[in-house]
């Protein structure tokens, strides 16, 4: 197991730099100079290079990409251009809101796709159930999603706040409350992907040998779902949770928007109006370190549920 | 229709009318939804349209505009120009106070000035304020102000940004953090600042005006468009938001509590090109254009058919907008015919504009429009970023542009149009319009620099270093509960003067 991780950690490392480098020379080639919509309106083309130079836009892009990365790998993500706060700050405020966000969408769609899709009491309902939900999951963008339940639930049924977030300080109600709306929005997607996942790989299971060997032995159905079923098909869905957290920093930047919310993906938005250069490094970096990690943890809760992928590695 | 009917009454009604249609009251707080670019509370900093009307509450400036860019005191309560107009003294209140307790004074006032024009500070005022000289303390609550030059736009200036006063001990005490650590003297303090979400102020209770402000507080909250603004606002959520566009109103008519007030001036549009560079320093080529556009098309298509159209870069109602301005007639066959004749048929001409603006749909419209009377426009995207720079440093060579007005006529003039303008991207240049505009900057007698600037303005319309367009109507959409609010030329909110009926 330590072999497993050590050896997966020895990849990343190359993996983050040339990731890195590839989003330093894309942000930095494609977006114009910041120092324009630093100066405003009453900005001289004079100010304006000068200010670019400042800010060490004239030098080549290597040595500019060696100052960053050195930079950031002591500890010091630099200031923000447009606020003037540390970025680091900037993060530690805005990440916690983002894991929390993302944790309830993934842990809701997990748990949601794989008890749900196993419940046979019920199979005709919960399979229409599932299959309106996927359809509207996989088709309906979250930027429309979010503002029809605004419009539903907010407007019309008046049931929720439409701003999506309350902090924690102000008590825990108030938080969960205005926290529904935008879990509900990222969720969606995540639950009908994983149920199609899970839909297909429950069929496979279900013919197989030994679910007919217990039901044979006169095993109720519930059980052998969730006894026998569930566990067995859970394996491939882990694996494509783990491949789909990256489509989830999408979906947090525009559930974020939409609702007001000041995470990181909000933060990216905001940096990316103001060409505010060291902000959208910083989070890209830890946009690209945070997904490896948690593609990592999901090879290794892989392996601890499955015994054959430990034994080979 | 109730909401219909209400932004008819309140569309015809002046100012003054709806600011006394009831008693202030006083208490709870206004809820502003604003869609947030705000980057920095620091006034020294400060570029974006939307912070102003943010540290107009925190802060005050030395003067203040009135709803015809007329000037009133503020924390300057009067101003004496002596030296043939090259020194101004201003006197200042007394007895007033930062939100940190320390003193306004003249101390105060030349650390600002002087912070503004320090070249290393990189202050977004910096090049406005290049006339000044020297700011001198002559007491306590007097200071003076040397000019290189007599510049009587100076007060304007003091009016806005660059007369916001911000604690020098704040400054000290928050270094580069002063953006998110404002302290001013203003009616409303500074609160909590979540980025992306909210900005919260509360009441200064210790303010120097008596009896003001109204409002406990006033939250500016994000919203993602104007669409989630107006339906938080049918639901009570929010008390005001401004910027609307005609086609956003049509949601906010459907509520009966939403009251609609257009904007006083608007903010305006032409087609500029690079005057003195081929093919633009043609004049049959500029006449072609201007006759060749069809600009209420462009207002019916962009503005709902609510924009003003106009021959004027400024709008009705300031003491400087002259009435009789060369007018360019949409004539397409007299615009393909001067085409034809002058043997520009068939010329290729680029038309630049930033991606996914309102310029850009500006742009496709000249497209068809040019293409129509034989000319070959060719669209360019610049990004957003690249564009004012481009577009000021003149590399940009055709492209649809947009102003906002400035609280003194030198300051959109001089700017634009004279030779030395900072923002003369158009390359105009007409030595006799210098010799007025260099005139009509130092005298401080109003009816002569009026019939100097309707001179100025004349030439410039006959001339065609752009097209003018006209002016866009924006909305300010609030509840019925919000009282006190008067539109200003320079669309920023006054938020200081505003009460609720209930809180």
């Amino acid at each position: 197991m330590l072999a497993l991780v050590l050896s997966r950690i020895a990849i990343m490392v190359p993996n983050v730099i040339v990731l890195t480098f590839l989003l330093f020379t894309s942000v930095t080639s494609f977006l114009g100079t910041p120092a324009a919509i630093m100066l405003g309106e009453n900005a001289s083309p004079q100010s304006i290079a000068e200010l670019n130079a400042k800010l060490g836009f004239d030098q080549p892009i290597l040595s500019r990409y060696w100052n960053w990365i050195s930079a950031a790998l002591s500890g010091d993500l630099g200031r923000s251009y447009s606020t003037q706060q540390p970025v680091a700050q900037m993060i530690a405020d805005a990440l916690p809101l983002t894991l929390e966000l993302a944790s309830w969408a993934i842990l809701i769609a997990f748990l949601g796709a794989t008890l749900i899709n196993s419940a046979t009491f019920m199979k005709k309902l919960v399979d229409r159930l599932t299959a309106a939900v996927s359809i509207v999951g996989i088709t309906v963008p979250n930027f429309f999603l979010g503002l029809l339940l605004i419009y539903l639930f907010s407007v019309q049924l008046r049931w929720l706040p439409t701003t999506g977030w309350s902090p924690w300080s102000r008590g825990a109600g108030q938080h969960l409350i205005h926290m529904i709306l935008p879990v509900i929005t990222l969720t969606t997607f995540y639950f009908s992907s994983f149920t199609l996942v899970y839909k297909a790989e429950y069929q496979s299971v279900k013919g197989s040998l030994y679910i007919q060997a217990a039901r044979s032995k006169g095993l109720s159905e519930a059980r052998i779902s969730y006894r026998h079923i569930l566990p067995n098909s859970i394996l491939p869905l882990i694996t494509y949770a783990g491949l789909s957290l990256g489509q989830l920093v999408g979906g947090a930047v525009v559930t974020e928007t939409v609702f007001s919310m000041p995470g990181m993906g909000r933060l990216l938005v905001e940096a990316i109006s103001s060409r505010d250069f060291p902000v959208m490094l910083s989070v890209g970096m830890v946009i690209i370190v945070g997904v490896m990690i948690l593609n990592l943890v999901a090879d290794v809760t892989y392996s601890l549920v499955n015994p054959l992928v430990r034994t080979s590695a | 229709m109730a909401a219909v009917s209400g932004f008819a009454i309140v569309a015809s009604l002046p100012a003054v009318a709806l600011a006394q249609d009831t008693q202030p009251v006083t208490g709870g707080t206004l809820n502003v939804g604003f869609i947030s670019d705000v980057r920095t509370l620091d006034p020294l900093q400060s570029s974006q349209w939307t912070e102003r009307q943010i540290l107009f509450l925190i802060f005050d400036t030395l003067l203040e505009t009135e709803a015809d860019f007329s000037l009133k005191p503020a924390l300057a309560k009067s101003w004496e120009f002596s030296d043939d107009g090259k020194r101004v003294v201003l006197k200042l209140q007394e007895g007033v106070k930062f939100h940190d307790g320390t003193p306004f004074n003249a101390e105060a006032v030349k650390w600002n000035l002087d912070a503004r024009l320090d070249p290393k500070g990189n202050s977004s005022q910096l090049k406005l304020l290049e006339g000044v000289k020297n700011v001198e303390v002559l007491d306590e609550f007097t200071v003076a102000i040397d000019m290189k030059e007599p510049y009587p736009p100076l007060l304007a200036l003091f009016a806005d940004r660059a007369g916001l006063m911000a604690s020098p001990a704040a400054a000290k005490k928050y270094g580069s953090d002063v953006g998110s650590n404002p302290v001013g003297t203003g009616p409303f303090v500074f609160g909590e600042w979540v980025r992306g979400s909210r900005i919260a102020l509360t009441k200064n209770d210790s303010y120097w005006q008596k009896g003001m402000p109204y409002l406990d507080g006033i939250t500016f909250h994000d919203i993602p468009t104007n669409v989630v603004g107006i339906q938080r606002m049918a639901i009570g959520e929010l008390d005001f938001i401004s910027q609307l566009d005609p086609l956003d109103t049509r949601l906010s008519k459907a509520s009966p509590d939403i009251e609609l007030v257009p904007s006083k001036g608007g903010v305006w549009y032409s087609y500029q090109w690079r005057w003195d560079a081929e093919p633009y320093n043609k004049p049959e080529l500029r006449q072609a254009i201007a006759h060749g556009l069809n600009r209420d098309r462009i207002n019916q298509i962009i503005w709902a058919g609510q924009g003003k159209i106009s021959d004027s870069f400024t709008p009705d109602g300031l003491w400087w907008t002259p009435t009789d301005l060369v007018h360019y007639e949409y004539d397409p066959e007299k615009a393909s015919k001067i085409v034809a004749d002058s043997g520009l048929k068939g010329t290729t001409i680029k038309l630049a504009a930033p991606s996914g603006d309102t310029l850009r749909r500006f742009a496709e419209l000249a497209k068809e429009d040019l293409d129509a009377i034989g000319l070959n426009i060719e669209l360019e995207p610049v990004p957003q970023s690249d564009y004012y720079a481009k577009a000021v440093s003149g590399e940009i060579r055709f492209t649809p542009m947009r102003w906002t007005q400035r609280a003194d006529p030198d300051g959109l003039i001089h700017y634009l149009f004279s030779s030395k303008g900072t923002a003369n991207s158009t390359g105009y240049k007409n030595d006799q319009v210098d010799k007025w505009i260099d005139e009509a900057r130092v005298i401080s007698d109003q009816a002569r620099r009026k019939e100097l600037y309707e001179k100025i303005q004349r030439q410039i319309s006959a001339d065609l270093p752009y097209m003018p367009v006209g002016f866009s109507v924006e909305f300010n959409a609030m509840r019925n509960t919000v009282k006190g609010f008067a539109p200003m030329p320079d669309e920023i909110p006054r938020f200081r003067y505003v009460w609720k009926t209930q809180a």
